[in-house]
């Protein structure tokens, strides 16, 4: 599993049965550093995340497989979690509570 | 290494082996703890579960490529050496749950012997 970041909503009207009233979202993996890393990838979303979002990305076709409860779902990256903080080498890197270039918010 | 190198030579692959370069030989492999993810919004079948940042490491214990999210089914702690499996063989380790996952922690290492 990778950290990213929802960078696009993808709206599709015809497509494959697997992938019905899923929200497909486009995930820009990101290193531990929050830097982008690699292109992004087509995610099927089963948490509701919305745009800009840090989110816990998995790529593993068996088990999107079985989250769709579709053995032949032709799917294999999906949205399992929206990250809360991360902790690296004993100090929280990322904490949603209090995001680090919110801006200067009203 | 000879699997990656069989590879064709295009862009999207490139990016793909860079992502992935330690994990495209198949079996288990080594990995050292980092840190923690905290998640209150996730799959029901990974409630309960504690997700941990972890880098692969070669046989010296340093570390290779990008250090990735894993579950852990063994309390590991912070800077400890464990092992890991991805694929889909890394849904099987819990006993009441089937979480998706593409790497979990299967043991921590006690020692390593040259």
């Amino acid at each position: 599993m990778n950290l990213g970041k929802v960078v696009r909503k993808v709206v599709s009207t015809i497509k494959n049965n697997a992938f019905h009233a899923r929200p497909l979202l486009l995930v820009q993996p990101l290193d531990i550093h929050f830097q982008p890393s690699g292109t992004s990838v087509l995610c099927i979303d089963f948490m509701g995340s919305d745009l800009g979002e840090i989110v816990l990305m998995m790529k593993e076709g068996s088990s999107v497989q079985q989250m769709l409860n579709n053995k032949q779902a032709p799917a294999d990256a999906a949205i399992v979690g929206i990250v809360d903080s991360v902790d690296f080498k004993g100090k929280t890197i990322f904490c949603k509570s209090a995001p680090a270039d919110a801006g200067a918010g009203g | 290494m000879a699997a990656i190198s069989a590879i064709p030579d295009c862009i999207g692959v490139e990016i793909l082996v860079d992502f992935y370069h330690f994990r495209l030989e198949e079996g288990m492999y080594l990995g050292r703890v980092m840190g923690r993810v905290v998640c209150t919004q996730k799959d029901p079948q990974m409630h309960g579960l504690k997700m941990l940042i972890v880098t692969a490491i070669d046989d010296d214990g340093a570390a290779i490529g990008q250090p990735f999210v894993a579950c852990d089914s063994t309390d590991a702690g912070n800077g400890e050496t464990v092992f890991l499996c991805g694929g889909s063989e890394a849904s099987l380790p819990f006993v009441k749950q089937r979480p998706p996952s593409d790497a979990t922690i299967l043991g921590i290492v006690d020692l390593i012997e040259k």
